[in-house]
Order: C-alpha cells, then sequence, then structure tokens
C-alpha cells in the first residue's frame, strides 16, 4: 500500500538533490513525473496522517474520489506536457519539480494552513515560471497580486482560526454547519478573493493577460492545465466541502463567476494573437466552474475542467510553440499555419470543437452534463448566460480556426501560396503528445460513460450523503 | 485625488473589517482567547495521543514530543509538514532569485575602502555570530530561536564580511552542496518516519527528559538541518544581490 505523501515527499526529496546533480534537472524531472504517476495506481484510497498525530492537531492528507481524480489528471497532464517540451526545461527542472510538490499538496491535504503553505510553494514556482519570458514587469505584477491574494487568504484564515480553534478543515466545517453564516461573511470572503487572484476571477485577474500572453510552449500549457485545474479543484473542495456560504453571499458569488464567464468570452472575441485569445477563454472558463461549484454542482464542475485543461494544454502547446518559432502569434501573421502541420491543427482543431461542445466531442457531454444540472435546480438565468457564452466561444474558435486553415482574403480560393512565410516545425514529441491528448477527449466523447463510471463517485462524494473520508475523524475537540 | 480615494477606501475596508470581524460569536477579545477550546490546549500538555497531566521541566521523560519549547514542538512536530514547506518556500525563492541573477557577474563595488577598524573588527566578531547562531538552532528545541534565525544569523556574519571586505567572496557551490544535502536529508528523516513507524516525519527516536540538550527525537536533527539550509541558503540570496549588473 502506498502512501499518498510519497507523491509530494519524492518530488521533493529529487529537486533538493538535483541542485548536486545540475547536470541531470531534466532528467529527474521526467524521473519524478513518472515515478508519481506509477504511485497513483498503487494508492488506496483514505485519510493518512502525517507525524503520528491524529486531527485536527496534526496535518493529515485526504484522499478520496475527488482527490484521487484530481491528482491523477494533473499529474498525467504535467508528464505529458514536459515530455513534449522537453527542451525547454533546461535550468527549469528543480522548480518543476517543486511545482510538481507544491500542485499534489494542495490537492491532497486536509488542513487549511497546510493548503495555505502548498499555495505559497506553487505560487512563488509559478512566479519563477512566468519570468522565463523575460516579460519581467508582469511577473512583478503577478508577484504582488499572487503575494496579496494569499496574504489575504491567510487573514481569513486567521479569522476562522480565532473562532473555531482549529486549521482542520473537516473540523472547521463541521464547526461551521451550526455557525450564524452572516457572521462568517468577512472571512469566507476572504478566503474567496485568495483563491480567486489564483483562480483568475475577475477582478482578480489582472495579471493573467501579460503572464499567459507571453508563456512558451512549456509554460503555457503548464499554467493552464495543471496550474489552473489544481486552483479550480482546490475551489471546489474548500467552497463546497469545508465552508458553508450564506445564501445571499453565494447568489454574489454566482454572479462574480457569471461576469466573468461573459467579461471573459466577450473580450476572447476582441483579440487577434492566439495565446490572448486562449487566455481569456480560460478565465471564462475559471468564471463557469466557480459559479457551478457555488450552485452546489459538483459533477458537472469537475468534467468541465477537465474539458477545459486538456483542450487548454493542447492549444497552448501548439500556439506557444508557434510563438516560440515565429516571434509572434499574430492569427493573420500565422494563416494557414496548419497546413504544414496538420497532425498538430487536426488536435487544435479537435480541442476547440470539444471546448465549445460540438456533439461528439468530450465537450458536448460535459455542456450537457452542466445544463441538465443547472434547469434541475430551477436556475433559469444561468444557462442563459452559459450558452451566450458558448456561442461567443463557437465565433471566435470558428473564426480562429478558419484563419489558420485557409489562408488568403475571403472570397478566394485559399491555396499555400497565401499561406504564412514563416515555416514552423513542431517537433514529433509535441505532435504525439497533442494527438494523444485531443484523442482522449474523442474518445470520451463517444464512450461518455468511461468518464462517468470513473468519475461518479468523485461527483457524489462531495454531497452532503454520502460519506467523504474526510469526515472519518477520531477524537476532534 | 486618486490617493486620497485609496486612502478613504482603505479606512473603510479597515473599518468595515474590524467592526465584522468582532460581530462574529466565538470571536475572542484580545487576551481573552480560551485555550481549553482550542487545539492548543493539546499542544501545550502534550497529550495529543498519550494521556498525560503535568508536564515538570527536568523530570518528565518520554513524552510524545519532549521539546521544552512549545512553539518549537509545533513548528517541528506536530505541525512538522508545514515546516517542511516552509523550507521549501525559502529554497524555491532563492532559488528563483538565482534563476534572475545568475547571469549577472562580478560582485558590486563599494564606493570607497572600508576603513581599519571595521575590516579587522568584522573578523572579530564573525566567529562570534556565528557561535551565536549556531547555538541558537542546536537549543531551538530548549529555548527561543531554532533553525531559521539561527540560520539567518549565520547568513548575516557572511553580509558582514561582504561589507567590510570588497575582495571577499564565497564559494557558492559549497554552500548549495549543504543546503541540497540538508534539505533532502530532512526529507529523508520523514521517509524513515515513515518506513519505521508508519506516520511521514513521525518522532521515531525516543524523546528522552524534557529540557535535556539530548532529547526530543528528531526535533534537535531537524532544527540543525534547518539551521544550516537556511544559512547557506540566505548567504546564495546575499550573493546574488551583490551581483553587478553587466551590460
Amino acid at each position: 500500500m502506498m502512501n499518498p505523501v510519497l507523491l509530494i515527499a519524492i518530488p521533493l526529496l529529487l529537486a533538493f538533490l538535483s541542485i548536486i546533480l545540475k547536470h541531470y534537472k531534466s532528467q529527474l524531472l521526467l524521473l519524478g513525473s513518472a515515478v508519481n504517476m506509477i504511485l497513483i495506481f498503487g494508492l488506496q484510497k483514505g485519510e493518512y496522517i502525517i507525524g503520528g498525530f491524529k486531527p485536527p492537531f496534526g496535518i493529515n492528507l485526504v484522499l478520496d474520489d475527488y482527490a484521487f481524480i484530481s491528482i491523477l489528471v494533473v499529474n498525467g497532464l504535467f508528464l505529458v506536457i514536459n515530455l513534449m517540451s522537453f527542451d525547454k526545461i533546461d535550468k527549469l527542472g528543480t522548480v518543476l519539480l517543486v511545482s510538481l510538490a507544491g500542485l499534489n499538496g494542495m490537492l491532497l491535504t486536509g488542513d487549511l494552513f497546510n493548503l495555505f503553505v502548498f499555495l505559497e510553494i506553487t505560487s512563488i514556482t509559478a512566479y519563477i515560471l512566468s519570468s522565463v519570458s523575460k516579460k519581467y514587469q508582469y511577473s512583478f505584477n503577478y508577484l504582488v497580486l499572487g503575494t496579496l491574494g494569499s496574504g489575504l487568504y491567510l487573514f481569513g484564515l486567521i479569522i476562522l482560526y480565532s473562532v473555531f480553534g482549529s486549521l482542520n478543515m473537516a473540523d472547521i466545517s463541521k464547526q461551521m454547519a451550526t455557525a450564524n453564516l452572516n457572521q462568517m461573511l468577512i472571512p469566507t470572503f476572504l478566503i474567496f478573493v485568495g483563491l480567486a487572484v489564483e483562480a483568475k476571477i475577475l477582478p482578480f485577474n489582472g495579471w493573467v493577460k501579460g503572464v499567459y500572453g507571453n508563456a512558451n510552449s512549456l509554460v503555457g500549457p503548464l499554467f493552464a492545465s495543471a496550474y489552473a485545474g489544481t486552483m479550480l479543484f482546490v475551489f471546489g473542495r474548500v467552497f463546497v466541502q469545508v465552508l458553508m456560504v450564506s445564501s445571499y453571499l453565494k447568489v454574489t458569488l454566482i454572479i462574480i463567476g457569471a461576469v466573468t464567464l461573459l467579461a471573459g468570452e466577450a473580450a476572447a472575441l476582441s483579440k487577434t494573437r492566439i495565446r490572448e485569445i486562449l487566455l481569456y477563454s480560460s478565465i471564462g472558463q475559471s468564471g463557469l466552474v466557480v459559479a457551478l461549484f457555488l450552485s452546489g454542482l459538483v459533477f458537472p464542475a469537475v468534467l468541465q475542467i477537465f474539458n477545459n485543461i486538456f483542450s487548454k494544454a493542447v492549444m497552448f502547446t501548439i500556439g506557444g510553440k508557434m510563438a516560440d518559432d515565429t516571434g509572434t502569434d499574430e492569427a493573420d501573421e500565422l494563416q494557414g499555419a496548419f497546413l504544414k502541420n496538420k497532425l498538430a491543427g487536426l488536435s487544435f482543431t479537435v480541442a476547440a470543437f470539444s471546448l465549445i461542445g460540438l456533439p461528439l466531442f468530450y465537450g458536448f457531454y460535459s455542456k450537457i452534463n452542466l445544463l441538465l444540472g443547472i434547469f434541475s435546480l430551477n436556475n433559469f438565468w444561468l444557462p442563459v448566460v452559459i450558452l451566450l457564452g458558448t456561442i461567443i466561444e463557437g465565433v471566435y474558435f470558428i473564426r480562429l480556426l478558419v484563419k489558420l486553415w485557409t489562408p488568403g482574403e475571403e472570397g478566394h480560393i485559399s491555396t499555400e501560396e497565401y499561406a504564412t512565410k514563416f515555416t514552423i516545425k513542431i517537433e514529433l514529441a509535441k505532435v504525439i503528445g497533442v494527438v494523444f491528448l485531443s484523442a482522449i477527449l474523442i474518445i470520451a466523447g463517444i464512450l461518455p460513460g468511461m468518464v462517468r463510471n470513473n468519475l461518479t463517485e468523485s461527483g457524489q462524494l462531495l454531497n452532503e450523503e454520502s460519506p467523504s473520508y474526510m469526515f472519518d475523524l477520531e477524537g476532534g475537540i | 485625488m486618486k490617493k486620497i480615494v485609496a486612502i478613504a477606501l482603505l479606512v473603510f475596508i479597515g473599518a468595515l473589517l474590524f467592526t465584522g470581524i468582532y460581530a462574529i460569536d466565538g470571536f475572542p477579545k484580545y487576551g481573552e482567547a480560551k485555550v481549553a477550546d482550542r487545539v492548543s490546549e493539546g499542544y501545550i500538555m502534550k497529550n495529543v495521543t498519550e494521556a498525560n497531566t503535568d508536564v515538570v521541566y527536568g523530570v518528565s521523560t518520554n513524552l510524545e514530543t519532549g521539546s521544552a519549547n512549545y512553539v518549537t514542538s509545533i513548528v517541528v512536530n506536530y505541525r512538522s509538514f508545514d515546516t517542511l514547506g516552509e523550507v521549501t518556500v525559502l529554497f524555491v525563492s532563492s532559488l528563483g532569485i538565482s534563476l534572475l541573477l545568475g547571469g549577472f557577474s562580478g560582485k558590486l563595488r563599494n564606493r570607497c575602502k572600508a576603513n581599519f577598524i571595521l575590516r579587522m573588527g568584522s573578523k572579530v566578531v564573525f566567529p562570534l555570530i556565528i557561535m551565536t547562531g549556531v547555538y541558537i538552532f542546536i537549543h531551538g528545541h530548549l529555548s527561543p530561536g531554532g533553525g531559521f534565525p539561527g540560520g539567518s544569523m549565520i547568513a548575516s556574519a557572511i553580509l558582514l564580511l561582504y561589507l567590510s571586505d570588497e575582495k571577499f567572496r564565497v564559494n557558492i557551490e559549497n554552500f548549495k552542496k549543504t543546503e541540497s544535502t540538508a534539505g533532502s536529508l530532512y526529507v529523508i528523516i520523514g521517509l524513515l518516519g515513515l518506513v519505521i513507524s508508519n506516520y511521514f516525519l513521525s518522532n521515531f527516536i525516543n524523546t528522552g527528559t524534557v529540557g535535556a540538550l539530548l532529547s526530543a527525537g528528531i526535533i534537535p536533527i531537524i532544527y540543525v538541518l534547518v539551521g544550516l539550509k537556511v544559512g547557506s541558503e540566505l548567504t546564495g540570496v546575499i550573493t546574488d544581490f551583490l551581483k553587478e549588473e553587466v551590460e
């Protein structure tokens, strides 16, 4: 039986060792993420105590279905992205190993302060990765906003500790059930703001444009899939299972999510650079997922996170690669780029279609699920917002795809001579990677039962009726 | 105008938070928190896993955590996983600084030469500061202090040498090796705990008598490692910051 703490300890150990073995940083990184992938399949669900002190006194790791499915996906994407962009790792090996430990820690921990520690580790690695683009001002902006956000999270947590006398998630959740929720408005809102900075929710997402918009083919997909997915999973954990939100605040926060969705999609529509379109689409998706979590629709939210992070991993890899090769990612200058890279273009197209939610692709299944879920809550304005967002999404993605597949003016027959003068050579590793990821999107679209059977437990788990390992506490206060 | 609005908003939010927080039932007034309602009591009485009524300095033996310093017992034993995280935070921050500034070379020059007293005086004080730093992290489980302050003190001694001697350079490779070894050993001690007693970072060594120098099991070992690691990391940070930007 494997202890999930190994998923944190092994990358960390390798990160420390990689300072001495400095010529093998990228190999150690691959070793670490591959070992993690193997370990995940040997894990057994349950609650794992660290240091031998029972919670709420000690720290525990919680490996329930929700945590299991999220670490599986995040570690998997992490490994695939590193394999695809192996050439870009170089000196970043140590940082990436630490970030892997941090991401796993955030997904597994059952303690709110421990979550803060891992949030700090993860965001510091993110600041470092964002500085790879050499646009230091954007990294600095990110650093200031991110630090402020984690500071506010800590402030909210301090208030919770003063009131409840505990930092353990399960313990706080238990005590929160009997507390007066209107009085809990301030700590809840502070924690929301703290997580919203990293989850890219309006108006705390000023850093995203500079950081995502200049990310290369390694950093871009990592941010848009592994990091973004983790932040949203953590958001779901904290706001569905740990904190109780009073109904007024809940409506306000759902509206914030919906506004983020529309604003993100609208901004994406007005952009012409590939990575900018993608980053605003990511912001919109985060808003959608947050609104779903707060509405209590955990299963559809998890489905939508998968849809978003798998698609974005493909699209940011290709978008980043184009920018790495040509120095620009203006769609106009890259017209017809996919004609020379058909397989990569096909994967990009599949990812875009899945994100829009066209039938036969995984995104359709996810969108149907979330719409049905919202209708079952008798909420009729949110589906309107989501469908409107989907239409905008369809417009800009299809416009982008047309540009990248068919060069030339409108009304002319497009031939290769109109295509971009730049030569973009997407390496075999990247092509295999993106084809693999987009194949998952197609297979999961044709056979959604496969996803559902592996996921329903995770979807139900955060509901009240079903048992959760998080609440199997011995003792307590 | 912008500044006035900002200040007004800040005051408003501050007042809102202040009144809002004290309106929460159960939010204790300053100095009136009841320890008995909190996890703290278990930490103070050292009775989280075993029944224990009295902790007597120099007499009680084999407690669940043998540290005489409450704070240390929380930081390095009850919540040691957080400390491993904080050590990682410092590690990755210093790594980030060296990635950002590592390309620069040369050492920042002082405008004028340090005078005789500073040069000689710092050489006299240097071993004393190092000794105090080492004392602080070795006694982390007995008296206030521990690995983080002790390590910072060691780095401050190096900073003093940098300021007083223009030609002074540390061999950063050796510090990196120390940092890496200390960090790895921290994780390995954690893994040993997992192997020996089935819990990561568990205190698998006999904790001895409260108050003795050789007590508290793995706590002093971890604090020595943290002290060495923090000292060498901050030395690396200082060295990087003193680099001159060469065009």
